[in-house]
């Protein structure tokens, strides 16, 4: 989830009313914004000024991710400015049009301008964040989307998106002193080798000029150095360029709204397409979603009535009118992209009526509780080993191939799974047993005191192609002896006193396996059917496990033994 | 009354082999075939009776020194010397340094030197720059002469052993050595030297008396023996009584694993809540792991660095059969259930793609699957697994309390009614609160916070009601109450631990020393 800095002096401003810093923080909490951190700042004589705060914001609300779209739902629920917020929009007069080439590449561009703007340092610094977070989350690293931010009076309109070839595209790149071409951006400066892989299998780059052919942006890499915006600029102009529309023209209006919350005044541009009518952005025209009384009191069991629905919604910055008895239609701004479904709308009913002041309620209905009858059998086998004086041991599932390749006691299953995407090279394969797990384990505590006796109860993974999920995963159980003098009648003497207690009549036949001594080995048969293994480890195994006492293991398949 | 006199078997041995003389304790150990530690330890035992008399003698023991050895073999250096200066008549000195063919070492012809002008036995005379040697008379008569000294260490050596003072001064006699070249010998470190404490034995008149039966003993024992039991011996028998207090001797039971035990805790509380266990595989198909859930296939928990991905088999077996055609329609226009879906292109490969299961959620659905009647109330405390660098804090493997209700009329004040109850039961005592959150597979979704008497507020774990497009595809028409609990940080509370780690500690005397709790 992303986390946000924000001002307490600046969010109060924006609020309009003094909220103590604990009230806001408890507030906060309340409407998806979590309180993670606050710092003091301190003034000239030491006193404290301001506190800067750090909030996690869910991930389906860019909207907060600034500190004006939370001083805009924390004026609904403080009941200072409710129901949907209005944005007056100019036209700019300023067209931009979409050519043909950009279609395949990158098809989508929605734009606005702002003008006025006092820009602050804090101001910057909300702007960048909030431009960043919503490019790192929900364009996907700037995937589905990007946002360019540029001086509107260092360029001349009308603009036009196209698709051009690197080798073609010329010009400074943002903080950059030489022109460059299309490939050297992609190569040579920093956000080129960043986002390179967004275009780079394209022959064309998409791109953004004015009437002149001058550059402001190649999308979504990085602006022109001629556009850069600094303290004097006093007209902005936004383009957002992407593969998902729908997130393009969400991100667009959550920044101008969050502009236009700050006083500065929110023009429009024509979007000329070469295969549909025009269309201008920004919009602020508020999408409608039916909401049911019914559903709502069904979801939340808060027995509401039309009036409270309405009240709630209007703290939350919807508007509604009465379909029927029980529908609203709810207006929703266009700066929300969280409603799916109606569910969504009802769980903003639920925030707006208060997380802390729902009452916690039990239901009625009787159910009869129990464990898997494999669990109550784990239970009986660990209770067994511990009385033999074993102890239990927890390994990973994920483990190293060199581990499992070393000790191989169930010879017909020793293929193994590996993982693609391993994080470290110890964690590499899925164990196909738990025996390397145990011998691993004992390799770690030599220098403690003898003997040593462990067992562990777990899951492997068998490859299985017979199955639709190729691998099985098999719980086993598997213990180990080491001690200065110990052999194969010690372990024998232990899966005697497991399997006899436990009910399961077995054969031992003697066995071949090149993990074992020769003679010291046997297979173990439940029903005609082989479960397991046990037997003295051949010294060749242990001393690869720096192992210098005799060690006698065991290992069987749980389920075999489960249903005898 | 008085104390019968009781014998433990080795002082009953010790006892009999002594008299009223002085008896060493190597001359025991011959008689009794006793070691001396048993020996000294009875002895003493004995003595605290007042059966026996321990003596203790300080004595130096002597023995040659490896230089002495030496000089054994070649004679002392200044003898060798002397026989040479007598035979080459008087020389310079410097001559004598570098003669080769007297064959002593150089370091010991100066050794030799200053026994010489010692001794008297040359003297040195300066000439032309020079400093010339001769041999004085008695020089000349201590060539002949037999000497102490060489006698003394011969007999020395030829003894073999380290001598005591009453031994050394008979060799002094037999070598005719006098004390002070005794001294000079001691000096010039050919003997080695050792104080040594002696002890002697005797038996007191008390002892005498229970040797000779004169006075009836005990006989006294370590361990109750079957025969004693059987032989009516017992009755005679004394056992030697322990040192009860003593700190007792270390052992290891057999133990269940501390992280396990707290899990089947868990389990036992929602067991008795009216909870169902059920299990999945952890190597699953995304479906059941996402699609199912509603996550659509870009979302970022599907990517490399959120979720472990098989290498090799890629993909699990999955048919577009009716389930399937209802999760698709569901994430690419939201099908029936009333969602405007996420509108993209859904892929039946990506969904059969195999991972190791990230949630536990992926087992809630399966059992949504095959139960479709109410009420439901399951719990699944199972491994998950997500890509991560192992440290203290972050672990690659990590258990799950996952739990879903289903039943009709169910409601969001229910769902939170539910989880209290198991907060509680987990943390007891604990105050609960909810944060409103966001997963995709539910709406509305709650995040759990506990606050813990030590530690303050903690996040327990996510939860939600499931939403429409996730239960109506699998035509469940009722609401599911759904949560999964991070059990791995209750359960490094329970236990005291601040390594994740330990949860799956690999040091087995951590696991054998932890308190069971």
């Amino acid at each position: 989830m992303p986390t946000i800095a924000v001002s307490y002096n600046d969010l109060i401003g924006l609020i309009g009313q003094k909220i103590p810093l604990e009230t806001l923080e408890d507030r906060l909490f309340y409407i998806k914004a979590e309180v993670e951190d606050i710092t003091p700042l301190y003034g000239a004589s030491n006193e404290i000024i301001d506190h800067d705060l750090q909030i996690e914001i869910t991930s389906d609300r860019p909207d907060l991710l600034s500190a004006s779209g939370l001083a805009r739902v924390l004026k609904g629920i403080y009941e200072i400015e409710m129901g949907l917020q209005k944005f007056d929009v100019d036209s700019s007069g300023i067209q931009c049009t979409v050519d043909s080439s950009v279609l395949n590449v990158r098809p989508y561009i929605v734009c606005g301008v702002v003008k006025n703007v006092h820009l602050t340092d804090a101001l910057v610094r909300q702007l960048m964040q909030l431009q960043e977070k919503i490019h790192d989350t929900h364009c996907r690293k700037r995937r589905k989307g990007s946002i360019g931010l540029h001086n509107l009076d260092a360029v001349e309109p009308p603009f036009t998106y196209l698709a051009e070839k690197p080798e073609n595209i010329n010009f400074v790149p943002l903080n950059e002193t030489e022109e460059m071409n299309g490939y050297e951006i992609l190569r040579k400066i920093p956000k080129g080798r960043d986002y390179a892989h967004v275009i780079s299998d394209f022959d064309r780059y998409p791109l953004l000029v004015d009437k002149n052919g001058d550059v402001l942006s190649l999308p979504p890499i990085i602006n022109g150095d001629l556009t850069r915006v600094d303290m004097d600029t006093k007209n902005l102009f936004f383009d957002v360029t992407g593969t998902d529309e729908y997130i393009i023209t969400y991100a667009l209006h959550i920044i101008l709204a969050d502009l236009y919350d700050r006083g500065a005044k929110i023009e429009s541009v024509e979007i000329i397409y070469p295969d549909k009518t025009p269309d201008v952005y920004p919009n602020f025209m508020p999408s409608k979603m039916n909401l049911s009384l019914k559903n709502t009191n069904e979801l939340l069991g808060f027995g509401l009535n039309l009036n409270d629905l309405e009240t709630i919604l209007k703290k939350m910055r919807f508007d509604s009118k009465t379909i029927d008895d029980d529908t609203l239609e709810v207006l929703i701004p266009v700066y929300r992209p969280d409603f799916l479904h109606e569910v969504d709308l009802i769980e903003d009913v639920s925030i707006g009526y208060g997380y802390d002041i729902m009452e916690p309620e039990l239901p009625q209905s009787m159910t009869v509780g129990g464990e898997l009858p494999l669990s109550t059998f784990e239970r009986k086998i660990k209770d067994l080993m511990v009385g033999m004086g074993f102890i239990e041991v927890l390994n990973y599932v994920l483990t190293s191939k060199y581990d499992l390749e070393t000790i191989s006691p169930f010879t017909e299953f020793n293929e193994i799974t590996e993982i693609a995407n391993p994080v470290s090279e110890k964690y590499t394969v899925i164990r196909n047993q738990l025996l390397p797990g145990l011998i691993s384990f004992l390799s770690k505590n030599l220098h403690s005191a003898f003997p040593q006796k462990i067992f562990e109860i777990g899951p492997v993974g068998i490859p299985d192609s017979s199955v639709i999920n190729k691998v099985r995963t098999v719980p086993r159980i598997s213990a180990a002896i080491t001690d200065y003098a110990t052999s194969y009648e010690h372990i024998q003497s232990v899966v005697g006193g497991l399997l006899n207690n436990l009910g399961i009549p077995f054969e031992l036949k003697s066995a071949v396996n090149p993990s074992f001594l020769k003679g010291r080995v046997a297979d173990v048969f439940v029903k005609g059917v082989k479960v397991g293994i046990l037997g003295e480890l051949h010294p060749e195994v242990l001393l690869k496990f720096k192992l210098e006492n005799p060690t006698a293991v065991y290992e069987f398949d749980e389920l075999p033994l489960f249903e005898t | 009354m008085k104390q019968p006199i009781t014998l433990f078997e080795t002082e009953e041995i010790v006892l009999n082999a002594l008299n009223d003389n002085l008896t060493g304790v190597e001359s025991l150990a011959k008689t009794t075939l006793l070691d001396i530690a048993q020996i000294n330890s009875a002895a003493f035992s004995l003595q605290e009776k007042g059966l026996a008399e321990i003596i203790e003698e300080k004595d130096t023991l002597h023995s040659i020194s490896d230089e002495g050895k030496k000089y054994v073999k070649t004679n002392l250096p200044e003898i060798r010397l002397i026989k040479y200066i007598v035979k080459t008549g008087a020389l310079p000195v410097k001559e004598l340094l570098m003669a080769p063919e007297h064959g002593i070492e150089k370091a010991e012809v100066t050794i030799g030197l200053n026994w010489l002008k010692k001794k008297k036995w040359v003297t040195l005379k300066k000439k032309n720059d020079e400093t010339i040697i001769s041999v004085t008379e008695a020089g000349k008569e201590a060539e002949f002469k037999p000497r102490g000294e060489e006698a003394f260490l011969y007999l020395l050596a030829e003894a073999k052993k380290a001598l005591g003072s009453a031994e050394v001064s008979s060799l002094l006699a037999e070598a005719n050595l006098a004390p002070e070249s005794f001294a000079e010998i001691k000096k010039r470190k050919l003997l080695k030297e050792k104080e040594v404490t002696t002890r002697m034995f005797q038996l007191t008149e008390l002892g005498m008396k229970v040797q000779a039966g004169e006075i009836k003993s005990l006989k006294e024992a370590s361990k109750l023996t079957r025969d004693d039991i059987t032989s009516g011996r017992w009755k005679s028998v004394v056992l030697k009584p322990y040192n009860v207090t003593a700190t007792p001797p270390t052992v290891y039971p057999g133990k269940k694993q501390p992280f396990l035990e707290f899990l089947e805790e868990v389990r036992r509380a929602v067991i008795g809540m009216g909870f169902q266990e059920a299990k999945g595989p952890l190597i699953e198909m995304e479906f059941w792991n996402f699609d199912a859930l509603f996550q659509a296939q870009d979302h970022p928990a599907r990517e490399i660095h959120d979720t472990y991905y098989l290498k090799d088999p890629k993909y699990g077996d999955l048919e577009l059969d009716d389930l399937r055609k209802r999760v698709k329609a569901t994430h690419e226009n939201g099908w029936t259930t009333g969602s405007r879906g996420w509108r993209y292109p859904w892929s039946l490969k990506r969904a059969s793609r195999l991972i190791l299961r990230s949630q536990t959620t992926s087992v809630s659905m399966r059992f949504l699957h095959e139960h479709k009647t109410p009420p439901l109330k399951m719990f699944c405390l199972d491994r998950n697994f997500r890509p991560d660098v192992l440290d203290a804090t972050h672990a690659i493997e990590f258990y799950q309390l996952e739990g879903i209700v289903g039943d009709r009329n169910l409601t969001l004040k229910h769902h939170l009614g539910y989880l209290k109850q198991i907060v509680v039961e987990l943390i007891p005592g604990a105050e609960v609160k909810f944060k409103p959150g966001y997963f995709p597979f539910t709406e509305p979704s709650v995040e759990v916070f506990a606050r813990h008497p030590k530690l303050g507020w903690i996040e327990v774990g996510g939860s939600g009601i499931f939403r429409p497009e996730v239960v109506k595809p699998f035509n469940v028409d009722f609401q599911v109450l759904a949560w999964g609990i991070g059990i791995a940080r209750l359960a490094m509370i329970y236990l005291e631990y601040d390594d994740i780690r330990d949860l799956y500690s690999d040091n087995l005397d951590l696991l054998r020393t932890k308190e069971v709790r």
